[in-house]
């Protein structure tokens, strides 16, 4: 076990939030297409507010803190937020598209000891990116922006979401990040809006495109080790949690919302009304998430891929119930390893038994042939 | 005799004490540490004004009863070691402007 991981098992062991990610603002200067978030701005926090949520994130035992947005730089007080920050000593990580960063940001930046910046960039070509941020000249700006970084000596991580727009991008991007001479990651997961609408999950990569994603050498390593077909889970797999989301993590919206992660918009608590560590020990909904093991989930706990599957309880809470399966991560362990997930068998089994309950009329064949009514109550 | 030695931490850290353990980052070059309890102790105190051997004396041999020879080479290795990171500021003379602005917690 890496050190790292020892001090995350430790601040599980005693209840410690060691991460928090805290937007500070939902506006944006770009209208990416396959953005989560309403930019207009509801009553975001004030710069005394958010610096007394971080005076509070420190004395409760926070370590990681990634400040995102929106774009962070839409607001004005970014730096002095910053530098209260990083006076309470995070280890703070910025998310940005970069538009804003001049040399004198870069430099602003790298004196205040920021850890690392992520930048999201959609393509190396401007006219797919652009398109996708609608913002013009979009790309240019940002890829200035990772010079100017670079010529500070920050560490930047160029974040690739893909879509079945900018797909076929994808080794452009990772090309383009070599040059650039800062790591890359890429992420093919589009979550639905905050408010629920579902409608650009319409953008994800088809399956067949997953697939190659997943089967990438260059992206995930050992391709056999990675997609081989998943043991049968031992004990350790069962009783486990699937994620950081409420146990060592959680996420603050730019309004004092808690919630478990930023893709869990499950409401647990407001830091304008609660005392951070009110909410993080005592409420409901966090304690709920927390007593979830893989055993308890109806359909994924008797999953071949219980044990490996990349499960997000939020993405699954935003299916409907935070104990069923994720289906884009049953597509994942599909796509991964070509074995159906349990929530895909059963769905299939379903689709295939034809209507739960059925009504037909009796009529006579030889006067009404052939059966012309059959109507549907309940679909399963 | 050997010259006195002032520490104080850098500023291009990030730090959390997490039980009796402080987990101390380089924004420099990312080398991760944690500390022990006593190794915490030190870190706390190293506030760029107060010699080391007497940090070792107050902090060090009160609070662990810790023989003060054996106490001051750990002391030693371990300022020796966070310094090559600059996790440390390490210098002869008492160090000023370097902690002010940084909190523990």
């Amino acid at each position: 076990m890496s050190l790292l991981a020892e001090m995350n098992q430790k601040a599980l062991d005693l209840g410690l939030p060691i991460s928090v990610h805290l937007d500070i603002t939902y506006r944006c200067n770009e209208r990416c297409v396959h953005c989560y978030l309403d930019h207009d701005d509801h009553g975001e926090m004030t710069t005394a507010e958010i610096v007394d949520v971080l005076e509070q994130l420190a004395d409760a035992g926070v370590f990681f803190l990634a400040l995102s947005g929106g774009e962070v730089l839409m607001r004005r007080d970014f730096f002095e937020i910053l530098e209260r920050a990083r006076q309470l000593l995070f280890n703070v990580k910025v998310k940005t598209n970069g538009v804003m960063i001049r040399q004198k940001e870069a430099a602003r930046l790298r004196q205040l000891g920021v850890e690392q910046i992520q930048i999201s960039v959609y393509s190396h070509r401007p006219e797919v990116h652009d398109a996708i941020t609608k913002l013009p000249g979009s790309l240019k700006r940002t890829i200035r922006a990772i010079q100017f970084l670079k010529s500070q000596g920050l560490k930047v991580t160029l974040a690739n979401v893909l879509m079945a727009g900018n797909f076929s991008d994808q080794s452009g991007v990772m090309t383009l990040a070599r040059e650039l001479g800062v790591s890359y990651t890429v992420d093919p997961t589009i979550t639905p809006k905050m408010d629920g609408d579902r409608s650009i999950l319409a953008l994800r990569i088809p399956g067949s495109e997953l697939k190659q994603v997943l089967h990438n050498q260059e992206l995930v390593g050992n391709v056999e080790q990675f997609c081989a077909p998943p043991l049968a889970p031992d004990e350790d797999a069962l009783d486990g949690f699937p994620c950081s989301a409420g146990h060592t993590a959680c996420y603050i919206s730019p309004y004092g919302d808690v919630f478990p992660c930023v893709q869990f918009p499950l409401p647990s608590g407001n830091v304008r009304r609660q005392k951070f560590l009110d909410i993080w020990r005592h409420s409901t909904q966090l304690k709920e998430v927390r007593s979830i093991r893989a055993r308890d989930l109806p359909t994924c706990s008797t999953c071949a891929h219980v044990g490996t599957c990349t499960r997000c309880p939020g993405l699954a809470y935003m299916e409907g119930n935070m104990r069923g399966p994720s289906t884009a991560d049953c597509e994942k362990s599909f796509q991964r390893t070509g074995i159906p997930s349990a929530n895909m068998l059963a769905r299939a089994r379903a689709s295939s038994a034809g209507p739960l309950i059925q009504i037909r009329t009796l009529a006579d064949p030889l006067q009404n042939p052939p059966l012309a009514v059959e109507e549907t109550l309940l679909s399963a | 005799m050997m010259a006195e030695k002032y520490i104080a931490r850098s500023k291009a850290i990030a730090a959390r004490l997490v039980g009796s353990e402080m987990m101390v980052m380089s924004a420099v070059d990312s080398t991760f540490f944690t500390l022990n309890e006593v190794a915490s102790a030190i870190w706390q105190a190293a506030d760029g004004r107060t010699p080391l051997s007497e940090i070792v004396a107050g902090k060090v041999c009160k609070q662990f009863d810790v023989d003060p020879e054996q106490a001051q080479r750990g002391a030693d290795r371990f300022v020796d070691e966070l310094s090559q990171h600059g996790i440390l500021l390490v210098s002869d003379q008492p160090l000023t402007g370097t902690d002010s602005s940084l909190e523990r917690r």
